[in-house]
């Protein structure tokens, strides 16, 4: 019944095993090093090979990274490092607004 | 009389050249992918902040999760994507029983995720996590957890409903290897978010 050979297919398998072995890495490793590594790598692997991104025109593929890149690299890089400066244990003096936080649930854990 | 009808059932959509050459179907999904990509990294990112916002230390994932359970799951999701690639690329070398098949599979995967994850949610919840709080540190914890995998979670039954009414729109015979393409491309992207929070959320 059916027309196609295996060997069609086969892209998508090796794009998944090497996924899969990405995963394990991070899962056994799991630095911090590798875990950036490995989310970028996968992320990459799923657009590039499952996507097909890297197939559109230019003009789409600019519009959809810099789209999710630019706006995601905006979040973190303003509203992260603020989550460090408001923890009362970054520093003595934590200043104005850290009250805005929930109640510790225990001071030894 | 023929040509004049044809015409008239044309919208003004139809003449104009597409856009970056792909149809609009294509092409409006990836712009909500952008956008709902944009609504888990404000999740992520909002995540970060409250954990290192939180006073206390910030529980060992390892504690609260069966680690080799949430592999399991991440294996899952990937092998739904790879199917569903193949079912794409069935659809486009026009082997529609072959694309039917592995359509199939990707349905039943994904719902085999669904499963693991509300065997997950209720290992979670029966260890006494709520909302508010949680047995192993920053409430923020488990209100997190309930609302990024919950997110997913939601993501996840919609791409399996579509695909099962892309699968039920298909027959042997007639198959639209647009729309098959279409509803990968979100059903990779739901797999595209859970490696990011499968790496901040379980493994950070």
């Amino acid at each position: 019944m059916s027309k196609t050979t295996t060997s069609a297919y086969r892209p998508y398998w090796t794009a998944w095993f090497i996924l899969l072995v990405i995963t394990v890495a991070m899962v056994f490793i799991g630095s911090k090093a590798i875990l950036a590594l490995g989310m970028t790598l996968k992320a990459a692997i799923i657009a590039m090979f499952f996507m097909h991104l890297g197939r559109e025109k230019k003009g789409l593929i600019y519009s959809v990274l810099i789209g999710v890149l630019v706006m995601t690299a905006f979040l973190v890089v303003l509203l992260v490092p603020d989550g460090a400066h408001m923890n009362p244990g970054y520093e003595k003096d934590a200043g104005e607004g850290w009250e805005l936080l929930p109640p510790s649930p225990s001071e030894t854990r | 009389m023929g040509s004049q009808t044809i015409e008239l059932t044309e919208t003004p959509a139809d003449m104009e050249p597409p856009i970056f050459e792909t149809s609009w179907q294509k092409l409006m999904m990836w712009f909500f992918i952008v956008t709902d990509a944009l609504l888990f990294s404000g999740y992520l990112a909002s995540y970060m902040f409250s954990r290192l916002a939180s006073e206390s230390g910030w529980p060992v994932q390892a504690e609260a999760f069966n680690m080799n359970f949430i592999t399991v799951m991440t294996f899952t999701l990937l092998t739904s994507s790879a199917t569903m690639a193949c079912a794409v690329k069935a659809a486009k070398l026009e082997d529609h029983a072959q694309a039917r098949k592995y359509l199939l599979f990707t349905v039943l995967i994904g719902a085999g995720f669904l499963a693991l994850q509300a065997i997950e949610w209720s290992h979670f919840i029966g260890a006494g996590a709520r909302l508010t709080e949680n047995p192993w540190g920053a409430p923020a914890f488990s209100a997190y957890f309930f609302m990024m995998t919950g997110f997913h979670g939601l993501h996840v039954l919609i791409g399996v409903v579509i695909l099962l009414v892309t699968y039920l729109h298909t027959t042997p015979v007639r198959m639209d290897a647009d729309k098959v393409e279409v509803a990968g491309l979100y059903w990779h992207f739901v797999d595209l978010v859970w490696v990011f929070i499968f790496g901040c959320f379980y493994l950070l």
